[in-house]
């Protein structure tokens, strides 16, 4: 218990107070334009998908942003430009609440993207890009990519901490990686886990498959995430929202070493007689990943998990954007990844899994898992 | 040789020069309780030339030897006529009586002074005045008086907090008696820590600030206490709804020592215990104790060992307290165990000041004052389990501890060389002691022993030395310029940093005519002390915080030019103008609060710049039976931080366009007055997410897929804010003293006015026309929260 809490709990008692004096405000539609929303992450050497939407008023309950399909979007490097975009459509099922029937319903809803295929992205450009929609103002922005990260090397190691109730299995990775000298760079440093889950089922001879992907927490205790002067909320961030963002301010052009944990496992060390736990095989393939980003992609980083992590009490966290006349983000993203794979599938077993490199498994993974995959609106 | 000639012949012209004048000194005071009187005038009638009493009541005029005549004026008071034959150095104390409540005041009260003094940005609050103003719950409130006066605005609804010329709570230095107190405000802020009944001037410094004042960048609220009645044993005590005041004071020895001692206290936890045991009736094994309560207690004692020295000892203590006490007990296999929880949130200050005045000469003043200040902030809250046994099973204590604490020393001399000339000097020496959060923790458990705890963590405390030193010179250039030159230095010495800062300060006034002048000030200002605070709510748990090696102390330099005037029927008229800019200003991170902050406060805050400019009107009108004032506001106030706002400009949280109050009090009959207020003020900029949008999406992110838009910090207006206030006051002569009741009506046409702003929902139920079931439908709505509905109120005083 901390005197924030106990605090806290006290204040939260004040709305009994309050109750009797409240009232609703006009709050009209008048005072809010609503605005062109751009998510834009450019990749080299991948298409441009640009996820074009708009401001949803607060009052209104609804979280589906409906895609604004009627675009002219123009990329420019100076150099070449390109509008062929085309409007790819998606759909999904949400899972809806019909107050009067008091039932859940499902319901289908669109949300397509903007795609370019055949404009290139590089390293060390700077994009433009302008939007024209009906209805909205004119949107601009502007990003650079940024180099490929250089990872060095990579080294990995397990510890097994065990006591007579379990087992923690602790993996451990030195990442080594160097910094381009003499310019600002900003990272991130994540860790994804794809897995594959696949049970004999020994009374009914069936075979179930389950796939995953999820962040990994990393635990990082590396002065690299010290805040410096120009930092916004690195500290938050650190200790909350499971998103590592550094700048190069401390390691400037320098060869670094960065030691985190993650893939953390408890066994039990009891005996347990569950058929499944003798018919269970797993496939992980760890991808970790470190990203260099533009300056703008980093910003926005930063202040959008911010946002997600406040309170009552907290200081309002603005989100960054450089869409002039509209809100979101188009930035330069550019990743370095090292992949683990830890199994215990037998020789038959992964005879079964396509063929294809660590990276190539782990896309397949990440498509099986799209099958599966449905949102609540 | 020559020149040596020279110099002796010009040196012995001196000699001679002042061997033909003498000095004609004293003090003013009251002569029914002995109570000496601020700023009364003493002047001749003929030429308006003159002076006035310092904060002591002393005053000093040198003059050529002759026959003067003089009037010795206060507001209030019947004026006092003199002939002195001044042939030598003459020492006076002089005695003025208090005028009849309805007898028509004599002019040249302190509206004259606003015409003539080089003083720009201050005004002054007779007490009676502030008695006879209506306000919430019937208690009379120094603060929420001043929050009427142009230039200064409130913080949110009910508070007490000001906001001066677009400065932040933290820049306004409360001084009582001298010694500064850090914060000021009961129960949130609703009420202020000055007890009316013990208080004799207050006296508000907006800007021109003189070079004797220093440490806060935005205001200055000078207070000072009675001193206690020299001539009889007199007092006051006053019922009201929430809280009883007493106030008693009196001679220990007729015309050398005096006291008062003065004590107020809420009764609303008291009046709440039997609620609380109705509603927990059925609990027999439940005793439940809650409420809240605050007290002061102002205490003074004075001695004059002669007319030349006067001993003053004064002390203030003050207690905010939440409680909430929780006991139960239940039976197992036999065993009676018994509970306990407790939960207190308290904090308070207290103050000490010991203050030796000393008449060195008839024109050197000197007073000297060693004072202690602290102020505490603490949060606890505790649980014990024992058997029927008393054996202690299991018990937990959590306390959160914050505060500062501060010594000084002070010598301050008033050199008068000439009439229309005098000169202020002195230093000052603080050590403070800053306590900027400390968590203790224990848990005691019979059962699991290893994981006993018993540890204290936190914030280190922080030691700092300051000193300043200032001296200032007030003097005429010929009959239409004066002119009030100073030089204000401070050090501040933290962490092995000392930060030096020498302020120069500077106001002329240009008379015009009788009845008008112009003014102009410069002051440059320096803050060494910080208050984080919450941009979402004012609480106790705001922070003051040093300067250290990173954070830098706060300056702001303002610039202020005013007309002044003397309008028929004892109409004053102010206008003014300013422009003020600050640096090193700090504000919390975005993202960061008290609740959940796990790192030291130095990483938790942002620093920036902020500047405002604006102008103020104040219509005043002092003499009559219709007093009381109109005051006007037009102001901006902006901030500038690197990391807020991405470095764009934003408002900030009080910048109030337009803030007006009219406030006025009317004497129908010897034993009935009226005061009524009115106050209007746009309506506080607050930063509220009126869109959202969908987040860049990640694969494998499931969560936070939308994100509130803001387009800049401060973006939205609260409603305007205003209200309607009224009071009367019946009065009637009883055998042994005069008893009033107050009758008030706050925010009399019931406005909700805005406390906080959040996104909810409006219910309503509906019934589906095909099922007939009834069902519960929300829409989502813009809410607000206000405090405070129609109050009326009444309370009881009797005075002897």
């Amino acid at each position: 218990m901390s005197v924030r809490n106990v605090f806290t709990k006290l204040i939260l008692l004040l709305p009994v107070f309050f109750a009797a004096c409240e009232k609703t405000i006009e709050f009209t539609d008048e005072e809010v334009a609503t605005l062109l929303v751009v998510n834009c992450k450019l990749i080299p050497g991948e298409n441009i998908e640009v996820d074009l939407t708009h401001t949803i008023h607060a009052l209104d309950e609804s979280e589906y942003f409906e895609p604004v399909k009627d675009a002219t979007i123009t990329i420019s490097d100076g150099t070449a430009e390109s509008s062929e975009f085309s409007y790819v459509p998606k759909y999904d099922s949400i899972m809806r609440w019909d107050n009067s029937r008091q039932v859940d319903y499902y319901d289908v809803i669109e949300k397509g993207t903007h795609i370019n295929k055949v404009y290139e992205i590089k390293e060390g450009h700077t994009y433009t890009l302008e939007i024209d929609a009906a209805g909205y103002e004119k949107v601009f922005a502007e990003a650079s990519i940024p180099d490929k990260p250089v990872i060095l090397s990579t080294d990995t190691t397990s510890e097994i901490e065990s006591n007579e109730y379990s087992k923690l299995i602790n993996r451990i990775v030195k990442l080594k990686f160097s910094d381009t000298p003499s310019k600002k760079n900003f990272y991130e440093i994540k860790a994804q886990k794809a897995e594959l889950m696949v049970y004999f089922d020994p009374y009914t001879g069936e075979t179930n498959i389950s796939p995953s992907v999820y962040n990994q927490f990393l635990d990082i205790q590396d002065p690299i995430f010290e805040p410096d002067e120009s930092d916004i909320i690195d500290d938050l961030i650190s200790s909350y929202t499971g998103t590592y963002l550094f700048d190069d301010a401390l390691i400037d052009g320098k060869t670094y070493t960065m030691t985190f944990q993650y893939d953390y496992q408890y066994l039990s060390q009891y005996e347990v007689e569950d058929p499944y736990a003798t018919s269970s095989y797993n496939f992980s393939i760890n991808k970790i990943m470190l990203i260099s980003m533009d300056e703008t992609m980093y910003k926005y980083m930063q202040t959008s998990s911010a946002q997600g992590y406040t309170n009552f009490f907290s200081e309002p966290v603005l989100v960054y954007t450089n869409i002039l006349n509209g809100a979101g983000v188009f930035g330069g993203y550019n990743e370095n990844a090292v992949y683990i794979v830890t199994h215990n599938f037998s020789e038959e077993m992964l005879d079964l899994l396509p063929e294809g490199d660590a990276e190539d498994l782990f896309n397949y993974i990440v498509d099986l898992t799209s099958e599966y995959s449905y949102y609540y609106y | 040789m020559k020149h040596l000639f020279l110099s002796l012949i010009f040196t012995l012209a001196c000699v001679y020069t002042f061997s033909q004048k003498a000095t004609f000194s004293g003090y003013v005071f009251d002569n029914a309780t002995g109570e000496r009187l601020i700023n009364a005038n003493i002047y001749n009638p003929e030429t308006y030339k003159g002076t006035t009493t310092n904060t002591y009541g002393f005053f000093s005029l040198t003059l050529p030897k002759g026959t003067f005549k003089f009037t010795v004026s206060f507001v209030g008071y019947n004026s006092e006529d003199l002939i002195i034959n001044l042939q030598q150095d003459t020492l006076l104390s002089i005695g003025l009586d208090l005028k009849g409540a309805l007898d028509e005041i004599t002019v040249y009260g302190e509206g004259a002074d606003k015409v003539d003094n080089s003083e720009m940005s201050v005004v002054s609050l007779p007490v009676k005045q502030i008695q006879k103003i209506p306000v919430i719950l019937g208690e009379p409130d120094v603060l929420k008086v001043i929050q009427l006066l142009p230039g200064v605005q409130s913080g949110t609804e009910g508070t007490s907090g000001i906001y001066v010329r677009g400065g932040g709570p933290d820049q306004n230095l409360f001084m009582l008696d001298g010694v500064p107190i850090y914060n000021a405000n009961h129960l949130f802020g609703f009420f202020s820590v000055f007890n009316p009944a013990s208080i004799k001037t207050v006296k508000l410094y907006k800007g021109g600030f003189p070079a004797r004042f220093g440490g806060r960048l935005s205001s200055v609220i000078d207070i000072s206490m009675k001193e206690g009645n020299m001539k009889k044993i007199s007092g006051e005590a006053s019922i009201g709804l929430i809280s009883s005041r007493i106030s008693l004071e009196g001679p220990i020895v007729k015309d050398k020592t005096s006291f008062i001692v003065s004590g107020r206290r809420t009764y609303g936890d008291l009046l709440l215990q039997p609620f609380l045991k109705l509603a927990t009736i059925q609990e027999q094994d439940m005793n439940l104790s809650a409420g809240y309560y605050f007290y002061d207690l102002n205490a003074k004692i004075n001695h004059i060992f002669s007319e030349r020295s006067r001993l003053y000892l004064s002390g203030y203590f003050g207690k905010d307290m939440f409680y909430m006490n929780l006991k139960s007990h239940y039976n197992d296999d036999d065993v009676r165990y018994d509970e306990k929880m407790g939960a207190n949130i308290g904090w308070g200050n207290g103050i000490g000041a010991l203050r030796w005045n000393y008449l060195i000469s008839s024109k050197l003043f000197s007073n000297l004052t060693l004072t202690y200040s602290n102020y505490n902030f603490d949060v606890s809250q505790d649980f014990t389990m024992e058997n029927s046994g008393n054996d202690k099973i299991q018990s937990n204590m959590f306390e959160y501890l914050s505060g500062i604490e501060d010594m000084s020393a002070k010598i301050e001399f008033d050199y008068y060389p000439a009439p229309q000339h005098d000169i202020k000097f002195g230093a000052n020496y603080t050590y403070h002691f800053f306590k900027p959060g400390v968590n203790h923790m224990e848990s005691i458990d019979e059962d699991f022993k290893d994981f006993n705890i018993d540890t204290i963590f936190g914030n280190d405390s922080i030691y700092a030395h300051e000193i300043y030193g200032f001296i200032e010179d007030n003097f005429d250039i010929g009959p239409l310029f004066k002119l009030n030159l100073g030089l204000h230095f401070s050090g501040f010495d933290v962490q092995d940093v000392f930060y030096p800062s020498l302020q120069p300060r500077a106001s002329i006034r240009f008379r015009g005519g009788e009845n008008w002048s112009v003014k102009a000030s410069y002051a440059m200002m320096s803050q060494n002390v910080h208050l984080l605070s919450s941009s979402t709510i004012s609480l106790p748990t705001d922070l003051w915080l040093p300067t250290t090696k990173k954070i830098k102390p706060q300056v702001s330099q303002q610039y202020a030019l005013g007309g002044f005037f003397k309008l028929p029927w004892n109409l004053d008229l102010s206008v003014e103008g300013f422009y003020k800019n600050m640096t090193n200003l700090i504000e919390y991170k975005p993202g960061a609060s008290f609740a959940s902050s796990t790192t030291g406060w130095e990483e938790q805050i942002e620093l920036g710049k902020g500047w405002s400019y604006g102008g103020e009107l104040l219509l005043e009108k002092k003499v009559g039976k219709l007093t009381g004032w109109v005051g006007y506001t037009l102001s901006w106030s902006k901030r500038r931080f690197k990391n807020l706002n991405f470095d764009e400009p934003f408002f900030a949280r009080y910048d109030r366009r337009h803030d007006v109050s009219v406030t006025l009090t009317y004497e129908f009959y010897e034993d009935m007055d009226m005061g009524i207020t009115w106050v209007y003020g746009t309506g506080n900029a607050v930063t509220l997410g009126k869109q959202k949008f969908k987040e860049l999406s990640d694969p494998s992110t499931y969560w936070n897929n939308t994100l509130t838009y803001y387009e800049s910090r401060n973006n939205y207006r609260m409603p305007a804010y205003h209200r309607l206030d009224w009071g009367i006051n019946f009065h009637k002569d009883l055998k042994y003293g005069r008893r009033t009741i107050s009758v008030s009506v706050y925010n009399s046409y019931n406005r909700q006015n805005p406390f906080f702003l959040y996104w909810g929902y409006d219910y309503e139920m509906k019934t589906d026309p095909e099922t007939g079931n009834t069902y519960e439908e929300s829409e989502p709505a813009l809410k607000q929260i206000s405090i405070f509905p129609i109050i009326p109120s009444i309370s009881y005083t009797y005075k002897f």
